[in-house]
């Protein structure tokens, strides 16, 4: 499936967030953090694309810019025009992203009522309690409130709030690291089961790795606000190309590295995001950014170590 | 709601002064039928009488009667009691003729003596100065006095939850331009804007115009100090998940404001609206005693004591015409006994004493 070369659903082109820092009111200094300094990436017709990265990596921001709930500061975002919702951006805590006063019901069925082909609010409750059904919940539950629910069933809850507008794509942001291990894998499983049923694309970004690799068909690994490596998800398991890839993968190796400096969020836009920790670091990784390097079949990194095959 | 009942149980003064306030909604609602007289009808011979209620008399033994006064001096309006006269009061008594909530023809009353028959007249809380019944009076004085809270409190948090949810919504320059008029507005002390605006506009006016008068500008008084703490719970609310998530959906930024935003702070407007509405009566009190609000012949409580207390002189005299301050007071204390209860509930960090 994953070498399978299917049309680009969406097109990300030189994508930049900026945010520039709270300053007081005499403060002249203008201090910008850099969340996604440039990022270009194909995401595929009905493809799981994986993106892992830690904590302040800029994945998230990458996947609220991909969900337009924020404007990039630069670069572009191409999508095939649809009838339907390009995609649905899913929150990693579910109690957050529901009004607590509301109950299920009205979760569901209030959104509807501003998508394309609205029915009546009666067409969409129906639709509401068989969504319910189809992630596992129980129908009657419409009238309890998010509170009532179990952190597994709010997050089964929010699938089915994301599917009620019927998008081509969900963008699940690290929506399983609240959640009990036992938890995790059913979710995991009623999301495959989703993508299966609806013919879903899913862009599903989280820090644990075995998670991303089992779910994915594709992945990207993220540090600084860049990409480093893109690689179909088995290959990379198998064999992670970039430095930053290999020490997620072992974290022990970095105990070998005297100096562990986390990587400054300044505005420099040269060089690697990753020089600061990185074993290989040399001069120019601080000047120039890393090309990008074919390793092999779909599966690049940029790095200025690596060699193309 | 349960939760409130128990407290409300643990709380005896707040318990308390929800009954009074209440009982003195009800006894407003139902004014005609509980004051024993219309408060204009004036007793020509019974100007300045002390309150004349008493429970015991040997000639009718235990029981609501009227003790005989009679005027020894002019001047000074001295009653003395005559000895061994009383007059019983009756439940439920046909006297003056009264339209209930101006709809309903009655001549039907819960208390009264047998004027018709020669019975002096029950004064509970004694006359005013023309004879007019006190308790009457006070009695008609709430329909202004404790409607104009909920009437000033409701235009206020209106224009509040709107200028200051759009201001915290929207932000930038509409931010910019509201709270600086909010502020140009708390700037201005309270009264002097008052009594400003209350004398640019007409003093000419019929009672209900008046109502309405002092009720608009109480609210446009009261509204910057809301305003800007609506904006800035708006402001934080505004990045909550819910709200982004409400946004994906393509809800209007109005119907986001009203229907996810504004209710997350239901507990801050209860409160408002329980503290507030004291501000609004003693504001009405407070134009009434200085001669802005309501003037005669409509009355309400401020207008009572400016028109009957307002001297020293007729309090030592007449003490009992202070009685609608008395009133006024209980009132204002019962609504912060309430609101500190509600306060304290809406508090997440508060347990209720076990």
């Amino acid at each position: 499936m994953s070498s399978r070369q299917s049309e680009v659903f969406m097109n990300v082109r030189d994508l930049r967030k900026v945010y520039r820092a709270e300053a007081g009111l005499f403060s002249h200094s203008k201090r910008e953090i850099v969340a996604v300094r440039s990022v270009s990436l194909e995401w595929r017709q009905g493809e799981t694309y994986g993106l892992v990265g830690e904590s302040g990596s800029g994945k998230s921001t990458l996947a609220r810019l991909m969900g337009f709930l924020e404007q990039p500061s630069s670069g572009t975002l191409t999508v095939q025009p649809s009838e339907r919702p390009v995609t649905r951006y899913v929150f990693q805590d579910p109690s957050s992203s529901m009004d607590p006063r509301r109950n299920a019901a009205q979760i569901l069925t209030w959104g509807a009522r501003y998508q394309n082909g609205y029915q009546g609010p009666r067409v969409a409750l129906a639709r509401a309690r068989l969504l319910m059904e189809e992630v596992g919940l129980n129908p009657l539950d419409l009238d309890k409130r998010p509170g009532e629910f179990s952190g597994g069933q709010r997050q089964r809850l929010a699938l089915a709030r994301a599917l009620m507008s019927e998008p081509l794509t969900l963008i699940c942001d690290e929506i399983v690291s609240a959640l009990d291990v036992s938890v995790q894998g059913q979710i995991l499983r009623l999301l495959l089961d989703l993508k299966q049923r609806h013919g879903l694309g899913l862009f599903f970004i989280s820090h644990d790795l075995d998670v991303v690799t089992y779910l994915s068909d594709r992945m990207g690994v993220m540090y600084g606000g860049q990409l480093l490596e893109e690689a179909p998800a088995e290959v990379w398991a198998r064999g992670p190309a970039h430095p930053y890839s290999r020490l997620l993968k072992d974290p022990h190796r970095e105990v070998d590295q005297g100096e562990n400096v986390i990587v400054s969020e300044t505005s420099e836009s040269q060089g690697c995001s990753f020089a600061g920790r990185c074993p290989l670091v040399q001069k120019k990784c601080h000047i120039e950014t890393p090309p990008w390097k074919q390793i092999g079949p779909e599966h690049r990194a940029a790095c200025h170590f690596l060699t193309e095959k | 709601m349960k939760r409130f009942l128990t407290v409300l149980g643990r709380r005896p003064v707040a318990a308390v002064s929800l009954t009074v306030l209440v009982v003195m909604y009800l006894a407003m609602a139902f004014c005609e039928v509980l004051s024993p007289y219309d408060p204009t009808r004036l007793f020509p011979e019974a100007s300045d009488h002390p309150p004349n209620l008493c429970w015991y008399s040997s000639h009718w033994g235990f029981g609501p009667q009227v003790q005989r006064m009679v005027m020894i001096d002019e001047v000074s309006r001295q009653y003395v009691r005559i000895q061994g006269e009383y007059d019983p009061v009756h439940w439920g008594v046909t006297a003056d003729a009264i339209k209930l909530w101006g709809l309903l023809p009655l001549s039907w009353h819960v208390f009264g003596t047998n004027v018709r028959s020669g019975a002096d007249p029950v004064f509970l809380f004694g006359t005013d100065n023309l004879g007019r019944d006190l308790f009457s009076r006070i009695l008609y004085g709430a329909r202004i006095s404790l409607t104009i809270g909920f009437v000033g409190v409701a235009v206020s948090l209106t224009l509040a939850l709107l200028l200051g949810g759009l201001a915290g919504y929207y932000g930038g320059f509409w931010d910019w331009l509201i709270m600086r008029l909010c502020e140009l507005l708390i700037l201005i002390p309270g009264l002097y804007l008052l009594l400003f605006l209350r004398s640019i506009l007409s003093d000419k006016m019929d009672s209900a115009s008046s109502y309405a008068l002092i009720t608009v500008i109480l609210s446009f008084v009261s509204w910057p100090g809301m305003a800007r703490l609506v904006r800035g719970m708006v402001h934080s609310l505004k990045r909550a998940d819910f709200v982004t998530n409400a946004r994906q959906e393509k809800m209007p930024p109005l119907t986001i404001l009203f229907r996810h935003i504004i209710p997350q702070m239901s507990s801050f407007l209860i409160l408002s609206v329980t503290l507030g509405i004291p501000g609004f009566i003693l504001g009405e009190t407070a134009l009434s005693y200085l001669g802005l609000g309501i003037t005669d012949p409509a009355f309400s409580w401020g207008s009572l004591i400016s028109r009957d207390a307002a001297s020293l002189d007729n309090l030592v005299h007449f003490p009992w015409l202070f009685l609608p301050g008395v009133f006024l007071i209980v009132v204002s204390l019962a609504y912060n006994f309430l609101g500190e209860l509600l306060r304290d509930l809406a508090d997440p960090h508060w347990r209720a004493p076990s």
